[in-house]
């Protein structure tokens, strides 16, 4: 203790006692402090509610990734990101500032209830500045710039946004973006990319069709996180940590922009030439011709060049949320459904298409030698079933080749009945044309990585037996009978094959037997710079084989080239020789095959305008000697495969072979 | 050391002569004697409080579109202010101070009075007043003013504390205690009783008065509950930190009294921000619920909270560690005085430090009841900065000028 000031001698000092109590209640006192202090930081501090309570000050921000571009085989840019002018106005900036609405309503154009209604969108967290309008002009930019003091909070920011610049012409393959729905955001949430963070916010964009919804995960990217400090009032104070998003990498499609534009182009010359051509002679009345589609694919490999459909629409329509018009519009049956891609979901019958089916099964069976004639007198009877040709008169006696030339119904009626001989009258022997049409493809899916395809059916009587069980009364008859499999012998009936499948199946007999996967994707790149490819590949998709095809003899296929090349070259009998005159098949020779399909009841039986018309069916490849591309082309309600279908290929090759400016190819 | 001629003038009288003492020493010998560990202790917290009043505020101040510095420089501005006063109250000899004692009281009642006349109309039923743009707690000077009052008084009689000198100290010290409880200020009168206990201790009050003392306190407190002088929420504030848990989490909170939730929220922020810091807290401007307002009254009453979370356990045990130093100098200082009556302006003194601090601190942790007491030389405000830099003041003044 410090020495004081000598106490009077005598006195007892008892200030001296009275200090040391002082201090002894000091230290008391501050040692309480410190057991407390020790109490709350050193043991409170793990307490698991502390976390809790701290987190209420951070606040996680995701920040969406620029989406990969979509490019064609040549580089071709076919999905983009533009960068557009977004008005956004920063949480909590309506509320203090109500006027903000009525501002920003007369500025844009638009009602107030809409303007507060995006404002107030649950979609964005309340940490985040809330987009009002995309895509606004440069006088709104410099409107809102200098009357801040008439629009606090409201600011003008460069966005990313999607953009199709060939619109129309790729919307079935590209598909579409728009904002997740409340239901894929809850099948989604808990996906996440990168380190930890999770793929999609509420208000996330994401693939909805085509390939931007199969390619999704490439696409996407790694969303940004953005920590930040919030304080009790909800104020955005200060960044803490800061992950910038990491842009989805690029995709290169195996389809050429070029050949699809020249599909799309040769289906809407094809439609308006059936719509004002020759009167259909069994209903009287012009070809409707509502909606037609093409395939064009690499027999090599499965690569799909083209993959056109008519009608179609335009997927810039979805990018910031389709109005209700343009729905109504594209689910109107009047516009005959144009969102529906029907190269690859919609099942037609094919009709003398799908005699490659038969031709092959005969040979491969050994049911009817290549060179074997049969008598074709003009139809085929089958107990009291009279099945006619096309042809009334017949076309007389004729092998293999020359059947699939001039295309003899009665020569594949014959040979469908004998089919379903010889699996009704032995017990346990295969459905083998069937199985024939099996493996190249048909009836089942051809596994192209775009979403929405249709499996087709090949009828059976096990097709037939499991549509009655499950469906009893739309199917009350389970039976398989000879009849049916005598119409499936030349793609009638109930047979149903999409274009895609037809064009497999076709580019299956051109290249040899090896049934491919089709591929639209060629591979996946890092991202590229401004529109262009980066060609540095993270992922290449390479040719997949699906199934082989045993393929007749070099005499038995030779006798069926021959047949489809007779097609094509034979101007007299060939079905499509007319379409194909003056084309250099010397030079570029197509083997192909009409097909007419007959839809529904005969006219007499519902007239007008129930009636539906004959499927126009062409499928082809070419060069016949060494394939490089099979072409198909399905019209509905066009009439001939021979008047309208074959033309259309014929165009498509047209591009294809680069005979449209000769001048610039020499 | 208690009892030297000079300091046994009798304090009624009127200062006749200037100077109350033979003064042989001049004031540059004295200066040899200022207790630098004190001041510099006192100076270090000061500038402490001044950056957790900047860590605190900033935020605050830059959403709201002000200066994030406005309210730091303040503070700035009050401790520099507080630094001068305590210059300008160790200039001169103590012993003058107690003979202006009288009228320093006298003053400092009528500011307090004035502020039911001109405080109210300004600012409603608070103890504030506004002199230009600056306003002031007049609360707050009654402490010093007392704590010279009743030590001038005390040491008048030689240290024997009558039982009538008992009667008037009690008096003297009643006064402002119930102007300042008519104020509100239920915290600042607390601090006036603590400092009169403190120094009738150290006066040498008799046993047997002290514990009438202590029985007339009893029933005062008994009778002021029973008969329902304290406003409810006066209650709340007293007894909030004893319903809830001593540890984080929510405490049972009454829906029908806002008040109480109020309080218990602003005590569950407060747990929760010094738990956060844990052993070596956050760093400084990291400390996330101090730093974006998650604790209310974080800049004034609640300003240890920023320390704690910012600077952990070993900072606000350091920071514990500056206010025994300012506390065991004052001790010292009291101990080593020459006269009784700067041993009782000491006492004074460290009795209202150690209060304050204690009960502050305590509150923030949840072992003392919420009051409205600063933290001294660490709350955001001006006059409580000047007044407790003028008892640190008065302390060196004592200490300077004992006998060499």
């Amino acid at each position: 203790m410090a020495q004081p000031v000598s106490p009077p001698p005598g006195e007892p000092s008892s200030v001296h006692v009275r200090a040391v109590a002082v201090l002894v209640v000091v230290v008391c006192l501050f040692g309480t402090l410190l057991g407390r202090l020790w109490y709350l930081q050193g043991v409170e501090s793990k307490a698991p509610q502390l976390r809790t309570a701290v987190g209420e000050g951070l606040q996680t921000i995701y920040l969406p990734a620029p989406r990969g571009e979509i490019f064609d085989r040549n580089g071709q840019l076919l999905a983009g990101n533009r960068v557009e002018e977004v008005v956004t106005v920063n949480p909590g900036a309506y509320a203090a500032h109500p006027q903000i609405a009525r501002e920003l309503s007369a500025l844009l154009g638009e009602p107030v209830p809409v303007v507060t209604a995006a404002m107030n969108n649950p979609q964005y967290s309340p940490y985040q500045p809330v987009p009002v309008a995309t895509g606004v002009s440069q006088s709104v930019v410099l409107a809102i710039d200098e009357n801040q003091q008439l629009l606090p909070g409201v600011q003008v920011q460069a966005e990313p946004v999607r953009y199709y610049p060939h619109a129309t012409t790729m919307a079935n393959i590209i598909g579409y973006v728009s904002q997740i729905t409340a239901s894929e955001y809850n099948a989604f949430k808990s996906e996440t990319c990168g380190a930890g963070v999770p793929c999609y916010q509420p208000n996330s964009e994401i693939g909805q069709a085509g390939v931007e919804a199969t390619f999704e995960k490439y696409l996407r990217g790694v969303p940004g996180k953005e920590v930040v400090q919030v304080d009790s009032q909800g104020h955005v104070l200060a960044t803490v940590s800061e992950t910038p998003p990491v842009p989805g990498d690029d995709l290169v499609l195996s389809v050429s922009l070029r050949d699809q534009t020249a599909a799309v182009n040769a289906l809407q010359q094809g439609m308006i030439s059936a719509r004002t051509g020759p009167v259909d002679i069994a209903s009287g009345y012009h070809y409707r011709a509502p909606a037609a589609s093409m395939v064009v694919e690499d027999p090599r490999n499965g690569q799909i060049l083209a993959l056109a459909t008519a009608p179609d629409y335009n997927p810039n329509d979805f990018l910031s949320g389709i109005s209700v018009a343009r729905w109504k519009y594209y689910n109107n049956p009047a516009n005959h459904f144009p969102l529906l891609d029907r190269a690859i979901s919609e099942g037609y019958a094919p009709g003398s298409t799908w005699k490659l089916i038969t031709a092959t099964a005969q040979l491969d069976y050994g049911l009817r030698g290549a060179y074997q004639i049969y008598n074709d007198t003009g139809s085929f009877t089958v107990g009291t079933q009279v099945f006619h040709d096309n042809a009334d008169s017949g076309f007389g006696p004729v092998d293999l080749s020359e059947a699939i030339t001039v295309s003899s119904d009665a020569y594949f009626y014959s040979l469908g009945y004998q089919f379903w001989q010889l699996w009704a009258g032995q017990k346990g022997h295969p459905e083998y044309l069937q199985k024939m049409a099996s493996l190249y493809g048909l009836g089942r899916y051809s596994g192209i990585q775009l979403p929405g395809e249709g499996p087709g059916l090949v009828p059976s009587q096990q097709v037939f037996t499991r549509e009655h069980q499950q469906y009893p009364k739309a199917y009350p008859d389970p039976y398989f009978y000879p009849g049916q499999e005598v119409l499936e012998a030349i793609g009638q009936g109930a047979d149903s094959v999409t274009p895609l499948q037809l064009a497999d199946a076709y580019a299956t007999f051109a290249n040899g037997g090896t049934l491919y996967v089709p591929q639209v994707a060629l591979a996946i790149e890092k991202p590229g710079n401004g529109d262009r490819p980066s060609n540095r590949v993270v992922k290449l998709f390479t040719k997949q084989v699906k199934d082989h095809v045993p393929m007749p003899d070099s005499i038995g296929r030779a006798a069926m080239l021959s047949g489809f090349e007779g097609v094509t070259t034979n101007v007299a009998l060939g079905t499509a020789g007319t379409a194909f005159q003056n084309f250099p098949l010397s030079q570029y020779p197509v083997a192909g095959k009409t097909g007419t399909a007959q839809v529904g009841p005969v006219f007499s039986a519902v007239g007008w305008p129930k009636y539906i018309q004959d499927t126009s069916v062409f499928s082809s490849f070419a060069p016949a000697t060494a394939p490089r591309y099979v072409v198909d082309a399905v019209f509905e309600q066009a009439g001939y495969g021979a008047s309208i279908a074959a033309p259309a290929v014929r165009q498509e090759y047209m591009t294809l072979f680069n005979l449209n400016h000769p001048a610039k190819k020499g | 050391m208690l009892t030297r001629p000079p300091a046994a003038r009798p304090v009624p009288a009127p200062p006749a002569s200037g100077p109350p003492a033979p003064r042989r020493q001049v004031a540059v010998p004295a200066w040899r004697h200022v207790d630098l560990s004190l001041v510099l202790a006192t100076a270090a917290i000061s500038a402490l409080g001044v950056l957790m009043v900047y860590s605190t505020t900033r935020f605050g101040l830059a959403t709201a579109g002000g200066n994030p510095q406005s309210e730091m420089k303040k503070q700035l501005i009050y401790a520099v202010l507080g630094a001068a006063a305590f210059v300008g109250t160790a200039l001169f000899d103590y012993r003058r101070y107690l003979a202006w004692a009288p009228a320093l009281y006298v003053g400092s009642l009528l500011m307090l009075l004035a502020t039911f006349v001109i405080g109210r109309r300004t600012l409603g039923a608070t103890s504030w007043i506004q002199v230009g743009s600056f306003q002031f707690e007049p609360s707050e000077v009654v402490k010093v003013t007392l704590v010279l009052s009743l030590a001038a008084l005390l040491a008048s009689r030689k240290g024997e504390v009558t039982g009538r000198l008992l009667l008037v100290v009690l008096g003297l010290a009643m006064v402002p205690f119930l102007l300042i409880f008519k104020q509100n200020a239920l915290g600042s009168a607390m601090v006036l009783a603590v400092v009169l206990v403190g120094m009738l201790l150290m006066a040498g009050t008799r046993g047997r008065h002290m514990v009438a003392l202590a029985l007339v306190a009893a029933i005062g407190i008994g009778g002021v509950v029973q008969l329902g002088v304290l406003k409810q929420y006066q209650k709340d504030r007293l007894t909030t930190f004893l319903t809830a848990p001593s540890g984080l989490g929510q405490g049972t909170v009454s829906t029908s009294n806002p008040y109480a939730a109020t309080i218990q929220y602003n005590l569950d922020q407060s747990k929760t921000a010094i738990a956060d810091g844990g052993i070596y807290g956050k760093g400084l401007f990291n400390g996330l619920l101090t730093n974006l307002s998650y604790v209310p009254n974080q800049s004034t009453d609640f300003i240890f909270t920023s320390v704690a979370e910012q600077f952990g356990f070993v900072g606000s045990a350091l920071l514990l560690a500056l206010f025994v130093l300012v506390i065991w100098r004052t001790w010292r200082a009291a101990v080593r005085s020459r006269d009784l009556a700067g041993t009782l302006i000491c006492t004074g003194v460290l009795s209202m430090l150690t209060f304050q601090v204690f009960e502050n601190i305590g509150m923030t942790m949840g072992i003392m009841p919420v009051a409205g007491i600063t933290l001294p030389f660490m709350s955001y405000g001006g006059s409580s900065m000047v007044v407790d830099w003028v008892a640190v003041g008065l302390v060196v003044n004592v200490g300077m000028r004992r006998s060499s």
